[in-house]
């Protein structure tokens, strides 16, 4: 439990955000085009209003963009190729301050909102003079959790290749994705997504020197993969949330984390900062229900979500780090990240601090 | 415990778990989401009632048929409770007893 090889851990020791230049609050996206799509939605104000997203930062103002025409998915993917470069430089630049730029051997980067090729960590790691035989992974269309897939990939490439650093990103860029359907399931969607990047330095350390990754699960539910769906259209990306996705994920909230603690010898009781993907205010809710959590234990997800919105795979990261800042934790306390997605998929990891 | 009684237990839960419903409104055939105007967090109110009433009962197969077009009825319900709380027994199928549209 305490120590891989060598007493060392696959642990987060750099982390970096970064988040395109234009903000905009809710209100101001209601009033200047939400509110002219859904007018025969009702209470679509409220719908917007109660995801308690306050703001969110996106690539480009929709308002705008979508004032009178819908895009095809090239205009989309077009805007993607040089939007993922530039908030990828500033989150992954913040990461890299203070590592030894030959010591990083890998680089993983999730997004399930924009293709390229070649794909972006490619160019960002040219940029930043990374090795050669850098090892690169792309890991596309997974979704909200995605960030785990990353960190997974990275806690394997340490154990093979235990001296090297290795570099985690996802750059999301959800505002690519608006779309014009008149329905409360799209109102509900377009209310929640905002932009994001979020870069993790990883290499294996002894204990305290960081955020140790100790246990990592997964669960599916394939009985439910149609609940949550996100289908590339030639008119753009398309997602579908079905409003029973917070309630499956509060049936089975409590055997994933069982499964998680229980082979460490830990309980809910023992985890003393959640690092949960605010996917948006009912999962939190749910959650926090079913597992006896008050809402100051979810603070920092609910300050990411008001703040930023859900910007999909970057936001456990985005949320890892305002536990970081807002909560310090101490050295040896234990915290469980959360993230969920199409599949549904549950990821699960427990980290000490 | 017979269809009626399950029947009635869940229609008291609705009513609880959202005030603004009429008791008579809640028809075997009535969708919680489109007709009872009832949330994902008042139907999570309303399922931790029943399991308070019931017993803990892992009620994701239900959520997932409820998710289907027309799937979240009252009747569907009270199947799925029934056929929880009796496994291995045919559920008496509450649209059946009732009729549609019929509580």
């Amino acid at each position: 439990m305490t120590g891989g090889q060598g007493g060392v851990r696959p642990t987060i020791t750099g982390l970096s955000s970064a988040f395109p230049p234009f903000r905009i609050s809710q209100e101001d996206l209601y009033d200047g085009l939400l509110k002219g799509w859904y007018e025969d939605v009702p209470n679509a104000r409220d719908i917007a209003l109660q995801t308690r997203v306050r703001s969110r930062h996106m690539v480009w103002d929709p308002r705008v963009v979508f004032a009178s025409r819908s895009l095809a998915t090239g205009e989309r993917m077009e805007k993607f190729k040089t939007a993922a470069l530039e908030v990828g430089r500033a989150s992954v630049g913040g990461a890299l301050e203070g590592v030894e730029r030959d010591r990083v051997g890998s680089f993983v980067m999730a997004s399930c909102t924009g293709y390229t090729g070649p794909t972006p960590e490619l160019l960002l790691a040219r940029d930043f003079g990374l090795r050669a035989d850098l090892r690169r992974t792309f890991i596309g269309h997974m979704g909200c959790y995605a960030a785990f897939n990353a960190l997974k990939v990275a806690m394997d490439g340490l154990a093979a290749r235990p001296d090297e650093a290795v570099l985690v990103n996802c750059t999301e860029l959800s505002s690519l994705h608006f779309r014009p359907e008149r329905t409360r399931e799209q109102a509900v969607i377009h209310s929640l997504f905002g932009d994001a990047s979020s870069t993790a330095v990883l290499s294996n350390e002894p204990p305290g020197r960081g955020v140790a990754l100790l246990r990592a699960r997964t669960e599916q539910l394939y009985e439910t993969h149609e609940l949550m769906t996100w289908d590339v259209f030639s008119d753009g990306f398309f997602m579908t949330l079905s409003p029973f996705v917070p309630l499956i994920i509060g049936e089975k909230i409590g055997g994933l984390l069982e499964r998680l603690l229980g082979p460490a010898g830990l309980a809910v009781g023992d985890v003393a900062h959640w690092v949960v993907h605010p996917g948006g205010p009912k999962i939190l809710e749910t959650i926090a229900a079913r597992l006896g959590l008050s809402e100051d234990d979810l603070a920092p997800s609910y300050r990411v979500l008001e703040e930023r919105g859900n910007c999909s795979s970057a936001t456990v990261l985005l949320v890892l780090e305002e536990v970081l800042r807002s909560r310090r934790p101490a050295a040896g306390e234990y915290g469980v990240m959360l993230a969920f997605g199409p599949g549904l998929t549950m990821e699960s990891m427990l980290v000490q601090f | 415990m017979n269809a009626e009684k399950v029947f009635a237990r869940v229609v008291a839960a609705i009513v609880e778990a959202n005030r603004d419903v009429e008791p008579g409104a809640v028809r075997a055939d009535a969708s919680l989401t489109a007709e009872l105007g009832m949330d994902s967090m008042r139907i999570a109110a309303l399922a931790s009632e029943l399991k308070r009433q019931f017993g803990e009962v892992d009620m994701t197969d239900w959520y997932v048929s409820a998710a289907q077009r027309g799937g979240d009825t009252v009747g569907s319900l009270v199947d799925f409770l029934q056929g929880a709380l009796a496994p291995g027994a045919a559920a008496l199928g509450v649209e059946a007893l009732w009729g549609r549209g019929q509580p």
